[in-house]
């Protein structure tokens, strides 16, 4: 992975993906969202080698799927394109919002991917742990168990297999199955008790906790949100000034002014951050190599 | 300056237990709990910076005193005594089980978990938890899944994050009862680490003493309660199993001798001094193993379980762990296959037992039932009771009346020493007996093939000497019996004949004997420090029983003969 942008500090991080998921989701401008997936495939590329099969395969279904569906079944509009036996008419508008939905639909899809991606376990727990840092124990505890048991489980039947009389009847493996399981809760109520006396002796519950956080809020970080937080600023304003305001019904039209070209270079800039962000990395990076 | 001092402590559990499985305990409670004193009358001081040993039969009470010293693990029950700590002493404690002491799941979080309940500063911790990581060479498994650790690494990790809160008093309970040798040997290398680093106090309860003795500046034994030998292991003349092959050997010979010989390198020393000053030439020690060599050639007995050329992985990506395992077990015989972690000893058994599916390769069994004891014995158990569990197992065989099979089962519970257990249930049971009575459910099938995998884990000396009685009196039955095992020691107490496993092969196939004594590297202690004397013997016992005829023959040889001692030597 070449990429340097994810490990900005997950607060960040998250708030930066919050901001752009939601600007996908409410804005249906063509532009925004054309120049949304651009940015999206553009810094997936960084994230790991690039899936053809998956925008052969699923994007462009998507796409036509949900323009197809959008002409057959929608009728307004005053443009006709053609009409079909039974009189109705298949629209322009409808072609267009179609396509439209279709390309807002794949550029979440294409940014819901990444932040899957940049968002592992260990940064969620971090972004949980500031919300609520009992529920983020818990769930680290239970990230620590469910492998545990299921591997203990593979074990059990592993051993019972050894040992079975050969018998493949539905009822006997209904009757493994059950047998199985008694194994594995006698044995994690008996060890849950070895857990807890870990905790003990570690002093758990005698004070109030604090929290231990393996990220840490670096100069880069807070030069990045500065950045960021401006654009998403100026982003929020352009939006709530209607730079992006479009209507299909009855007749396409889109406010094309000075306010929409600086929405969409901004715009532009916010979403292509990750992907400027690691190439300049890069270039700089093999500058000062180059200094050897 | 004593940390810690101990006076007259006696300690025995109430009658009804308040936590637990307190119904099931009942019964037994009943004739013989309410008198039995866990601890009696202990005295024990520690001095700072002081390593500790204690060491003891499994319920001579080594982890309740343990436990005792930890407040929040104390256990209910009457004490009587007093128990002086030094004012604000910070205990740390590493339990047993490896597996379940790690809470989090992640190796960075169990490291921090401790400095967070103490309600530590965020940069306070970075600091602690640097510095413990480096200091134990966690660097590259910081961002690890605890999951994804190997099981020296995982209670490396208990250790660690025990330390991290910086305690003067470390307790350790066992820590290396579930770890191969050679992982133990680098976790206890740790431990010494930091009792002389970091000056920190140890005391470790600990049933491998091959390995804890040689390291520690103090050995306690124990038995039934009480403390029987309290000092310095050079000093140790008690008879007890499980300490060095050396410190045995040594003992029995000439049990006047001071300082006692406790590593190999001491016992090498004391052996050559022997030979010496004792005339035991090499050539005379020639003719005695000619004489006991047992007759290896014996004929190729028929074969009961063979496997051919096994290959096997658990992935199609993954690397193999069988390949071209080759195995022929003969009737009758008890055969070990030894190994180190992770050489595939396991895989190799299931495969054997048909739990796993070699690739290639075909395991043959002619006409024989085989049963499959697995490592934690816990695997097996279902039940609520001993009754019900064995219960359970003999339905499952061929249909039988249920009085036949409950006599089947009353007889093994005897002889098992198991009988007046049968309303217990199976987690309250001891380790040693939670193994028989997991081997006595294996056995109700009335297999003719019995796969031990790993069966001395977790057993102390005692425990492991039982076990070998009980598998020679299977194989007196008629049953053939493979057991997996790194215990070098006890296979060559018990083994017919022995291989190892090693790049999923087996390898060196002899009878034990043999095998023993021709390996360098991977042998019983006793032979690594007579090596070149010539003996028959790969056991302690063994090697005692023939030096010490020797030496009484020698004495009359030399009576009879009237020469003197040095004169033979020269």
């Amino acid at each position: 992975m070449n990429d340097r942008f994810s490990s900005f500090h997950p607060i960040f991080l998250f708030a930066y993906f919050v901001i752009l998921i939601g600007c996908i989701c409410t804005q249906m401008h063509p532009v925004l969202l054309v120049t949304a997936c651009l940015t999206g495939m553009l810094y997936e590329t960084q994230l790991r080698r690039f899936r053809w099969s998956a925008y052969l395969k699923l994007y462009i279904p998507v796409l036509l799927l949900i323009t197809a569906w959008n002409m057959a079944f929608v009728h307004r509009g005053i443009t006709a394109l053609f009409v079909l036996w039974n009189g109705k008419r298949i629209t322009l508008e409808a072609f267009i919002y179609g396509l439209d939905t279709g390309l807002l639909l794949v550029a979440m899809m294409i940014w819901v991917q990444i932040l899957s991606l940049v968002f592992t376990e260990e940064k969620w727990m971090e972004v949980l742990g500031r919300i609520s840092p009992t529920l983020a124990l818990l769930l680290s505890m239970v990230f620590r168990f469910i492998p545990l048991y299921q591997e203990r489980l593979k074990k059990i039947r592993q051993v019972r297999s050894a040992n079975a009389v050969s018998d493949s009847s539905f009822r006997h493996r209904i009757k493994c199955a059950a047998s199985d399981w008694s194994v594995l809760t006698s044995w994690a109520l008996e060890h849950a008790v070895d857990t807890a006396d870990s905790s003990k002796v570690r002093e758990y519950g005698k004070r109030k906790r604090s929290r231990y956080s393996i990220f840490r809020v670096t100069g880069r970080d807070i030069a990045m949100f500065v950045l960021a937080g401006g654009l998403a600023l100026a982003l929020i304003w352009l939006v709530l000034k209607g730079a992006f305001k479009i209507s299909f019904y009855p007749r396409i039209h889109i406010h094309s002014g000075t306010e929409l070209w600086i929405g969409t270079a901004v715009f532009c800039v916010y979403s292509g951050l990750p992907f400027f962000w690691d190439v300049s990395r890069r270039i700089l990076w093999q500058y000062y190599r180059l200094k050897i | 300056m004593a940390v810690l001092q101990i006076e007259n402590l006696t300690f025995r559990y109430r009658g009804e237990k308040a936590e637990g499985h307190a119904a099931h305990r009942v019964g037994e409670s009943s004739d013989s709990a309410p008198a039995r004193n866990i601890l009696n009358y202990i005295n024990l001081a520690v001095d700072a910076g002081e390593f500790l040993v204690i060491s003891g039969p499994s319920g001579c009470g080594k982890t309740t005193l343990l436990r005792i010293l930890k407040q929040e693990l104390a256990p209910i029950g009457e004490a009587e005594g007093t128990l002086y700590q030094q004012k604000g002493l910070k205990i740390g404690f590493v339990p047993q089980n490896v597996e379940t002491a790690i809470v989090t799941d992640k190796v960075w979080h169990e490291l921090a978990f401790g400095l967070e309940n103490m309600g530590m500063n965020q940069s306070q911790m970075q600091r602690s938890v640097a510095e413990i990581a480096s200091f134990f060479g966690i660097d590259d498994w910081f961002h690890k899944s605890a999951r994804e650790l190997s099981g020296g690494q995982k209670q490396l990790l208990n250790l660690a994050s025990v330390l991290v809160m910086q305690p003067d008093l470390l307790l350790l309970d066992e820590p290396t009862s579930q770890l191969d040798p050679l992982t133990a040997e680098k976790f206890l290398d740790a431990v010494k680490r930091i009792n002389e680093e970091l000056g920190i106090t140890v005391i470790l309860v600990e049933q491998r003493l091959e390995l804890a003795v040689s390291l520690c500046d103090r050995l306690v034994l124990m038995k039934d309660g009480t403390i029987i030998f309290d000092g310095a292991p050079s000093t140790c003349a008690t008879s007890f199993k499980g300490l060095p092959a050396a410190m045995e050997l040594a003992v029995g010979l000439t049990p006047a001798i001071r300082p006692i010989p406790v590593t190999v390198k001491e016992g090498r020393k004391y052996f050559q001094k022997l030979q010496v000053s004792q005339a035991l030439q090499p050539e005379q020690l020639k003719d005695t193993r000619a004489r006991k060599l047992k007759d290896a050639g014996a004929g190729r007995e028929s074969v009961c379980l063979s496997a051919k050329d096994l290959y096997f992985a658990y992935d199609r990506k993954e690397e193999d762990i069988l390949s071209g395992f080759s195995l022929e077990l003969r009737k009758n015989e008890i055969f070990g296959l030894l190994g180190g972690n992770g050489t595939g000893k396991t895989t190799a058994l299931l495969a054997l037992a048909g739990a796993l599916r070699p690739y290639r390769g075909k395991v043959r069994h002619e006409g024989v039932q085989i049963a499959y004891l697995p490592q934690d014995p816990q695997l097996l158990f279902s039940k609520e009771t001993v009754r019900e569990e064995l219960g359970l197992a003999g339905g499952a065989g061929p249909k039988k009346t249920a009085q036949a099979e409950g006599a089947d089962v009353k007889d093994l519970l005897v002889r098992f020493a198991m009988e007046g257990k049968d309303e217990m249930h199976p987690f309250d049971l001891s380790g040693g007996e939670q193994q028989r009575l997991a081997l006595i459910k294996v056995l109700l099938k009335n297999p003719d093939v019995l796969l031990l995998d790993e069966p001395t884990k977790g057993l102390d000396g005692w425990l492991k000497e039982e076990l070998a009685a009980l598998l020679k009196g299977l194989k007196a039955d008629g049953k053939t019996i493979l057991f997996v095992s790194h215990d070098v020691e006890w296979a060559a107490s018990v083994a017919d004949r022995c291989g190892m496993l090693f790049d999923g092969q087996v390898r060196g196939v002899s009878d034990s004997a043999s095998f023993f004594k021709n390996n360098m590297y991977y042998t019983t202690a006793v032979v690594k420090i007579l090596r070149g004397a010539g003996l028959s013997a790969v056991t302690t016992a063994d090697a005692l029983e023939e030096l010490l005829g020797m030496l009484a023959a020698e004495e009359t040889t030399e009576t009879a003969d009237g020469r003197k001692k040095p004169e033979a030597g020269v």
